[in-house]
């Protein structure tokens, strides 16, 4: 795990020793945690999108890193900017197994563990924050009014790189329903269907972005 | 006029006929106007019964003196500083009292005879030291003295022999300056004078050839009428010495005399054509300013027009710089101040602006000093002209350090507020965040103690801390984006529409990265146009714009709203005008009644050619 505020880093490596992770190294830079990484060789990396030494997007770029040497660590970055750019920056750089993530998140753990869980299986995380920021982009012409209220609450969660799965027991609904809402939204917004959970995130993302 | 301007330039020369004396002048050209009409008359009237073969020839005699004289008054009124005057009266006068001859009584005769050919020495020191009346050589000078002691000393020593009455003239009255009446005597006086007088007048022609030829151009102009009016009269005279040798056929004198005379009268008019001839060229002064009036020139045109005005072609120019406090020429070469090492064959004028400083040089041949007033005119429209700009340029760079101050106001401000919205980041939301994950732990341990009471309070607290943490996040944004500074302006106005209330279009954006001032003014004034747009418009949809070629970013706001929008109206285009000016760019506002507004902005993309600091 790598923060340059090392009260933030304290916290959280606590709070997820206590959820049950081991967190086996922290760092300050990207520099030092890309070292840990190599050494040690965890299950994931956790990324402050700002760090020194210029404190732009070092995150990010430590993240592209990381994948580059270890294409099975999953990458989690933490930012504390609400930004779209950023999360499809991230998204777009990498097939799977890494996630955006807002601060904010920490307020709760179980989040912040869903989202490791799901880059240490190799599945994109796209922050709620950012994908509602997409679906509520006001357009003269809203593809999105064609869609159900159930619609639009599985295409949120299919922004957020959940897999089927994932939807069917987050709104519990059966695995059919989800296959026929997914399939439904891909021919209502001219999206081509693909199994992959990662290029599905990304069309998803561009088409809401466009 | 010419008078007033002679004047007020060259304060200290001779004087008599000027300034509180005007009216004296007056009375004593008016004077001499009479005198000579009253010497001619006279001369008229005497010598008319005697005249061979008619009268004309005296008429022609006279004509003679009175061009002479006439001529000086208009020379006087028109040049009271000059000698040329008082040397065109008094040979007009000395022509005159060769008519003493003529009269008939005794002390006439002997008078004439002494004053005989005097004009010559006058008429010669005219010759050799116009325009100016100084005699600007030692041989000019020797020449003169000469001219004036041998004719008249020669005159004296042959009266001396002559009596009239046995040399062929015995109704004449006697000469009472003989001694005895000798004519081998009076013969060898007469030879020794006209041998004397040829020499002279050798010496003068040759003077007079060297002073023409090393004058300048300038200089030529004023010399040419008389140098071309002379050479009749020098041939003429040229035969009556010669017929002081030699023995030319009887009847000789009625035609030679005759055409001497007529060369003569010409004389003083072609003294006055150059003398006034510059006078007539100040119409070139007039043409200088028109040509100013025009606009700014090329220092080298200036100079190129300045020397046209003064009819001097070889004019220089030379600019005072007075923070290196040296003279430089049009092309910035610099020029060693004239002043301090004279020269004789280059006249300097200095041009100063109305606080007595420096601005200029004219550097120009001194023959232009024959006419002051238009050497002056020329000064005083080169001064305006380089005062003017002189003035427009400390305009333009007062302009350009009020611009300039302005930009770095807007940078510094823009500092300060990328300053805070770091402060807030990476303080205030660093702690709010860490405590946010405090009280989640402290929410985790209380899941096992299971104190409901304290779980409800810790679920308040951290919902407001969320909010908090939006809010901060918002005000961060708001005051400066990170994006802006981090990504560009494509990136941050992509998530500037996506937030917009009404549907925006981003559809084109530069790729490429500017200096922080550029990238912020562009963001700002896309920025600012949809919040306008958002509170005023009513539109239904908002294009945004910006495209970038190598020396502008060109931005467009432009919304399908109601219109009418003011500049003036809102402090915000306002700012962003003042923003946008102090990068040297253009901000307009297209705005009908009828519907749409466009804001649009025109911006250097380089800060290179400012002087930025």
């Amino acid at each position: 795990m790598a923060d340059d505020s090392v009260l933030f880093r304290r916290g959280l490596s606590l709070l997820l020793t206590d959820a049950g992770f081991d967190v086996i190294g922290e760092a300050g830079n990207p520099d030092h945690l890309i070292a840990l990484v190599d050494s040690d060789e965890p299950d994931a990396a956790i990324v402050d999108i700002k760090m020194p030494p210029s404190f732009t997007d070092e995150g990010l770029r430590a993240a592209e890193d990381i994948r580059k040497r270890h294409p099975d660590i999953g990458v989690l970055v933490l930012s504390q900017y609400l930004e779209v750019h950023y999360a499809m920056t991230l998204i777009a750089s990498q097939p799977g197994g890494v996630g955006y993530l807002l601060k904010d998140r920490v307020k709760n753990v179980d989040d912040v563990c869903d989202a490791i869980d799901r880059v240490v299986n190799g599945q994109p995380v796209v922050d709620p924050g950012v994908v509602s920021e997409l679906l509520a982009r006001r357009r003269t012409k809203n593809p999105l009014d064609d869609l159900t209220h159930r619609e639009r609450d599985v295409l949120a969660l299919m922004a957020e790189g959940r897999s089927n799965l994932a939807i069917q027991n987050s709104l519990f609904i059966s695995p059919r329903t989800v296959e026929s809402h997914v399939r439904n939204i891909l021919i209502k917004l001219g999206l081509e269907d693909t199994p992959n959970d990662h290029r599905r995130v990304l069309a998803v993302l561009t088409f809401l972005n466009a | 006029m010419a008078d007033i301007g002679d004047r007020a330039f060259l304060p200290t020369t001779r004087s008599w006929l000027r300034g509180a004396n005007g009216i004296l002048r007056t009375w004593v050209l008016t004077g001499l106007g009479l005198l000579a009409l009253v010497l001619a008359l006279i001369e008229i009237i005497v010598g008319t019964p005697q005249a061979q073969p008619t009268g004309l020839v005296v008429v022609v005699n006279a004509m003679v003196g009175m061009t002479f004289v006439g001529s000086s008054i208009v020379a006087f009124k028109r040049r009271p500083n000059s000698l040329v005057g008082v040397l065109l009266a008094t040979t007009g006068l000395l022509w005159f009292l060769q008519a003493l001859l003529l009269v008939g009584t005794s002390w006439a005769l002997s008078l004439g005879l002494v004053l005989d050919g005097l004009f010559w020495a006058p008429l010669s020191h005219l010759l050799l030291s116009f325009p100016t009346g100084r005699l600007d050589s030692r041989a000019s000078r020797v020449i003169v003295a000469a001219l004036y002691v041998t004719l008249p000393v020669g005159n004296v020593l042959s009266a001396l022999f002559l009596d009239p009455t046995t040399a062929g003239c015995p109704e004449c009255p006697p000469n009472l300056f003989m001694v005895v009446d000798n004519p081998s005597l009076f013969r060898v006086t007469v030879l020794l004078d006209a041998l004397a007088g040829a020499v002279l007048a050798i010496a003068v022609l040759l003077s007079l050839v060297h002073r023409w030829r090393k004058a300048s151009e300038p200089m030529r102009r004023i010399l040419r009428p008389v140098w071309w009016a002379l050479w009749p009269a020098f041939c003429v005279a040229a035969i009556l010495v010669a017929s002081d040798f030699i023995a030319f056929p009887s009847g000789y004198g009625t035609v030679v005399l005759p055409l001497l005379n007529v060369a003569l009268a010409v004389l003083p008019i072609a003294f006055l054509v150059g003398l006034l001839r510059t006078q007539l060229d100040r119409s070139m002064v007039s043409d200088l300013l028109v040509e100013l009036e025009k606009g700014p020139l090329q220092p080298g045109r200036l100079r190129e027009a300045i020397a046209e005005a003064a009819g001097d072609p070889a004019l220089e120019l030379a600019f005072w710089l007075p923070e290196s406090q040296i003279f430089v020429d049009d092309e910035q070469r610099v020029v060693a101040d004239p002043s301090t090492s004279p020269s004789a064959d280059r006249s300097v004028t200095s041009v100063q602006d109305s606080d007595g400083n420096p601005l200029a040089l004219l550097i120009h041949d001194p023959a232009l000093l024959a006419d002051p007033l238009r050497v002056e005119a020329v000064a005083s429209a080169a001064r305006l002209t380089l005062e003017n700009e002189r003035l427009h340029a400390q305009l333009r760079a007062h302009l350009e350090e009020v611009r300039a101050s302005r930009a770095r106001i807007v940078e510094a401000a823009d500092e300060a507020r990328r300053g805070i919205e770091r402060d807030l980041h990476d303080g205030a939301q660093q702690r709010l965040l860490a405590l946010s994950l405090a009280l989640e732990r402290a929410r985790v341990l209380n899941s096992t103690a299971k104190n409901p009471h304290l779980e409800g309070l810790l679920k308040d607290m951290s919902d407001d801390l969320e909010e908090t943490l939006a809010e901060l996040r918002e005000l961060a944004r708001g005051i400066h984006p990170a994006l802006l500074t981090d990504e560009g302006m494509g990136p941050a106005v992509e998530s500037l529409a996506r937030r917009a209330q009404i549907p925006t279009r981003v559809v084109s954006m530069p790729s490429a990265r500017f200096p922080p001032p550029i990238e912020a003014a562009g963001f700002f004034l896309i920025s600012e146009a949809l919040a306008n747009a958002t509170r005023h418009s009513a539109a239904t949809e908002i294009v945004v714009k910006a495209e970038a070629d190598e020396a502008w970013l060109i931005v467009e706001v432009s919304d399908n709203g109601v219109g009418g929008a003011d500049i003036g109206a809102g402090t915000g285009l306002r700012g962003l005008e003042d923003r946008i000016v102090s990068l040297r760019g253009v901000l307009r506002l297209t705005s009908p009644s009828q519907g749409g507004t466009t804001v649009s902005a025109r911006i250097p993309t380089s800060l290179e050619s400012q002087s930025w600091e």
